[in-house]
């Protein structure tokens, strides 16, 4: 900045998204897919707050061994709406319904999605099942764990299972629109010249990401309406004391839910491939390879889920078969990790905080995925499976890699959203913070596990107790990581530095265009001529040190 | 453009890997058969001893045995009209019998809109030669008294007969049993059968007890929509019957197989179509469509 080029501070544009209209009708109207991702970026907000709330009390729960601060019925009701809400309502929203929602036109450079009515309506039916989900909550909660597993759920509990399966149900459609909405916006809207090999990596993901909720979430819906059909009218499905089976809810459960962890984490990892590039000021190694890799995750996630059933009693053959199957996941998965290294190697790499999020997302993923491994090998998952080991395993996919990523992609896109800049200092603070209290909560979950505690359970033996109240404080310095960003972002919307258009020097579309975005988000239909990840050759943008 | 191609050959991996796993789907569960037994020793006289699914087999209607009055009778008396429930016991029977009775009678009692006689009639034949009519009378006593539904007498029918017409019914329904001669009992499966009123072989319920509703529903199957309603006729779409298990079930299988092929076609449809289109585009030389 000392050399005399002056460079002008910049300005706020005088028109832009969020000040284009006024007015609460303006917004609950709205059909610009940006202010949609606002309305989603509050509502799941919430969501992670509240399953946030019942993590907490979970954890402060398991601070002592004989289960002093809540009855184990209550105990079953926490960690069943701490999943429901953050898996269903939280989790597979976050990076598509708020990043996705904002930046997939921007990035192939149209308007606005296919179609926009489609967009706001699947947020108004995202908000029907998130209230049917709160009606369940409140009126008492539900106790069946985040899996609903029959007969149990069907034909034993008395709690609210229907009412919260149907808040489910319409989470699940909402996730369908937007799937579908992604898909016809990349296929129809590209900009002239957005070519398939020129598409930012973060839309390949989405893309990714958005067959899967298309060609699963049925599936969800299905299983959730055959519970609530035996549960209410006794009709056989599950319950083999109906003539159903067990097992069957099981494969149709794990059928969707387990490709919707790769709903969960492939955008993340698009939105990791995006900041790894930035902040390396390199061109990604291997664009090809990430890209098709979020295809290959999409197909395989589809054959693995019996990987969940080890020990339900489906035969060994079929065992063998989907413990083969979950290996080969791991490959596309680390196919990306290996190109994001090589992308950092020999880059000039520079630690703001969204690049501290995307290492810590590498980091996380990488010991999340392989501790996947342990669980899909046949023999070790007797050992392992359902104890906190399996708890720590998925933590650290969908919190130290998920929830990561979409911190780092938050902080990353805030001064598009916004235009205007976080505090930088806090804002690193909160990412080590977080990564300091994340693996002091989870890692000591793998010991535990590994040793036996299982998953689930009000109360466990003593000697367990020094490892549970590490966890426990791991998880009292997680949730400051948390609620720093809270306060900092709502900080920097009146306060904060005024962005300017790119201030990462980055490339893509999204920033090339004015920081908030005008309603139509260009101000002319943009021509792509050149690759995505143009950094370091052509250098266009001047690199600031 | 090298992407369109490469893209469009990912894409028809997809579409094989998404078929291969619904089809994965339907093998994954395993099954038990009915016949499967728990233990590997099986004693060698329960090797003779089954029911086998002859499923849409004709029964010999002009099988001739003595009714409980001992006048002679055929069975195709029976048919014609209204489906038929038919059971294979012996009066003597000092176990098994007695409880596929006693669990049918209560299944019976269970269906409160159809009623024996007048939706359907009931046959029970007894498989030991020496069993008299009077056997017979007695049995049939003892069971009407439980159902106690007017019309009951008339189409509750035990019947008794020699050996060859017997081994020829039982033959044709699948029911292999054997004499026991160190216990001096017949051993045999227990189960019941649902025959169309033109002498099909329907449905097997398996076991002691039975469903009530798998009956009813079976009925109505049976009956070919004779009795039964547009409702049930809806129902019994998605509730339909599974050989394999006794159970109806198998038909969620169907409509889910049917319409996530359904869905990955739309799907893949829809995206073949595109990809064909930037491929044809990029043939002409237009790197993309224009924005719409």
């Amino acid at each position: 900045m000392s050399t005399a080029t002056a460079i002008v501070k910049p300005v706020m544009p005088e028109r832009h998204y969020l000040n284009d209209n006024y007015g609460i009708r303006s917004w609950l109207l709205t059909k610009d897919h940006k202010r949609i991702a606002i309305l989603y970026l509050f509502s799941i907000s919430f969501f992670f707050l509240l399953g946030g709330i019942f993590a907490a009390l979970i954890r402060l729960h398991l601070l002592t061994p004989n289960g002093e601060l809540f009855q184990a019925d209550t105990y079953n009701k926490l960690f069943t709406m701490h999943g429901v809400n953050m898996v269903f309502f939280f989790l597979i929203p976050s990076v598509p319904a708020v990043l996705g929602n904002f930046l997939m036109p921007i990035m192939v450079g149209a308007k606005d999605l296919a179609f926009p009515k489609v967009n706001l309506l699947s947020w108004y039916i995202y908000m029907v099942g998130a209230t049917f989900s709160l009606i369940a909550m409140v009126s008492g909660g539900v106790d069946t764990g985040w899996t609903f597993y029959a007969p149990l759920s069907s034909g034993y509990l008395r709690t609210h299972v229907i009412a919260m399966a149907v808040g489910i149900l319409f989470a699940g459609f909402s996730s369908i629109f937007t799937g579908l909405n992604f898909i016809v916006t990349v296929h129809r809207m590209r900009a002239p010249g957005m070519t398939w090999g020129r598409l930012p990596l973060f839309v390949w993901a989405n893309y990714a990401a958005s067959l899967i909720m298309i060609l699963g979430t049925p599936v969800l819906a299905i299983t959730l309406i055959l519970l609530a059909l035996e549960r209410g009218f006794h009709i056989g499905i599950f319950d083999p004391k109906l003539g159903g089976d067990p097992v069957l809810f099981q494969h149709m459960f794990w059928f969707y839910s387990h490709p919707a962890v790769y709903i969960m984490i492939l955008p993340g990892m698009g939105v990791v491939s995006e900041i790894v590039t930035c902040f390396s000021r390199k061109r990604v190694f291997g664009y090809s390879f990430i890209a098709f890799s979020s295809i290959a995750i999409a197909v395989f996630g589809f054959v693995v889920w019996a990987h969940h059933m080890f020990v339900a009693g489906i035969s060994v053959y079929s065992a063998l078969v989907f413990s083969l199957l979950s290996y080969a996941v791991a490959i596309p998965s680390a196919v990306k990790v290996f190109n994001w290294t090589a992308t950092m190697y020999k880059g000039s790499v520079k630690m703001d905080t969204p690049m501290l999020y995307a290492v810590a997302f590498i980091g996380l993923f990488t010991i999340g995925g392989l501790t996947g491994l342990f669980l899909a090998a046949l023999g070790l998952d007797v050992h392992v499976h359902d104890t906190y080991f399996v708890i720590a395993h998925f933590h650290y996919v969908m919190v130290g890699g998920m929830v990561t990523a979409y911190m780092g992609g938050l902080h990353f896109w805030w001064p598009k959203l916004t235009g205007r800049m976080y505090p930088e200092a806090p804002a690193k603070l909160a990412a080590i913070v977080t990564f300091i209290g994340f693996n002091l909560t989870f890692f000591p979950q793998f010991i535990l596990g590994y040793l036996g505690m299982p998953r689930r359970y009000w109360a466990y033996p003593p000697e367990f107790q020094v490892l549970n109240v590490l966890s426990t404080a791991g998880a009292s310095i997680l949730s400051v990581g948390f609620i720093l960003p809270l306060l900092y972002f709502l900080y920097s919307l009146k306060y904060g530095e005024v962005a300017g258009d790119n201030p990462w020097q980055a490339t893509g579309l999204e920033w090339e265009t004015s920081s908030p975005p005008p309603t139509h988000n260009f101000h002319q239909i943009p021509v792509v001529t050149k690759e995505p990840y143009a950094y370091g050759e052509d250098a266009e943008v001047p690199v600031v040190h | 453009m090298k992407y369109s191609s490469t893209i469009r050959n990912a894409f028809v991996a997809i579409l094989l890997a998404a078929c291969a796993s619904v089809a994965a789907w339907s093998q994954a569960a395993p099954k038990l058969q009915p016949g499967d037994s728990v233990s590997n020793q099986k004693p060698s006289i329960l090797d003779q001893v089954g029911l086998d699914q002859r499923l849409n087999q004709q029964v010999p209607l002009n099988l001739a045995f003595n009714d409980e009055n001992g006048q002679a009778v055929q069975l195709q008396q029976y048919f014609g009209s209204k489906p038929v429930i038919l059971m294979l016991v012996y009066y003597q029977c000092p176990m098994l019998c007695t409880q596929v009775l006693n669990g049918f009678t209560g299944a019976m009692n269970g269906i409160v809109r159809f009623n024996i006689g007048r939706e359907f009639n009931v046959i029970t034949v007894s498989i030991d030669p020496r069993d008299t009519p009077q056997d017979a009378a007695a049995a049939k006593k003892k069971y009407i008294q439980r159902y106690r539904r007017a019309g009951v007498a008339e189409g509750w029918h035990f019947l008794t007969g020699k050996k060859d017409q017997i081994d020829a019914l039982a033959q044709a329904v699948g029911f292999r049993y054997a004499w026991d001669p160190e216990i001096q009992q017949y051993a045999h499966a227990s189960g019941i059968m649902l025959l169309t009123p033109s002498g099909l072989v329907a449905q097997y319920y398996y076991g002691i007890e039975y469903a009530p509703r798998d009956i009813q529903l079976g009925l109505i199957e049976a009956s070919k929509g004779k009795i039964g309603t547009i409702v049930d006729q809806v129902l019994l779409y998605c509730y339909h019957y599974d050989p394999r298990q006794g159970k109806y079930g198998a038909a969620i299988f169907n409509i889910l197989r049917l319409s996530a092929l359904a869905t990955v076609m739309a799907l893949g449809g829809f995206m073949l179509i595109m990809f064909r289109r930037d491929s044809l585009a990029a043939r002409k030389g237009r790197l993309t469509r224009t924005a719409e």
